[in-house]
């Protein structure tokens, strides 16, 4: 009891101090799938690296291509998630480019195109995966 | 001054994020110029740079919001335990 009423209090400060001050406080908190799924799209970029260069690779890019998916549609259905969408709607678009040019227009690829898209790729899912496994609990 | 150095210039190394851009930048424009990557990939690897902006720019502000969420959790344990 004692503490809903000192958590009133405190809404009520910052309540009173504008909207804006009590909606930067209604955030998602730390969800167990969404940063499964982070951490899924992190460990395919750096399994798909390896592939650059060998016919294996297609799959691998189709497989990252639905994990970043996922992760956008998870964060999706989360209220209050803004950050989260952004990062994993932007992320999705850096994927799209290897697999539009991998599995749909199916064209050439160079190495070091594939080695730096898939490094870019692992670069961002890691800095994703951090901030979402310090959500607060 | 070619763009190449003016980035470079402009970016200093007083921030290492930007720092990191802008080796990136710089690598992928000696392997166009070098020919081992053709000219879409690299303009489609320069734009993904934009992308890693916005994204980094993402995770700081969830960073700090989730600080500032975790400080007034801490805030209202600490004062229900004094009351």
């Amino acid at each position: 009891m004692k503490r809903l009423y000192v958590a009133f209090l405190i809404l009520l400060a910052t309540t009173l101090q504008g909207c804006a001050t009590l909606d930067y406080f209604d955030m998602a908190r730390f969800d167990n799938n969404e940063y499964l799924l982070a951490v899924q799209v992190r460990t395919q970029a750096n399994l798909g690296a390896r592939k650059c260069g060998t016919p294996e690779v297609n799959g691998e890019v189709s497989k990252l291509w639905e994990d970043t998916l996922n992760l956008k549609n998870y964060a999706e259905s989360i209220p209050n998630n803004e950050e989260t969408i952004t990062m994993s709607s932007e992320l999705l678009e850096i994927v799209r480019g290897l697999d539009q040019r991998y599995n749909i227009d199916k064209k050439d690829v160079s190495m070091s195109y594939c080695t730096s898209k898939f490094g870019n790729i692992e670069k961002n899912a890691t800095i994703i995966t951090n901030v979402v496994g310090k959500k607060p609990r | 001054m070619d763009a190449m150095n003016e980035l470079k210039e402009w970016v200093g190394n007083n921030n290492t994020e930007l720092a990191d851009w802008a080796a990136d930048a710089e690598q992928y424009t000696n392997d166009f110029k070098s020919g081992a990557i053709s000219e879409d990939e690299y303009k489609e690897l320069m734009e993904d740079l934009k992308r890693s902006e916005k994204i980094s720019q993402a995770a700081d502000d969830l960073a700090v919001r989730s600080r500032a969420n975790e400080l007034l959790d801490n805030l209202i344990i600490a004062a229900g335990a004094v009351l």
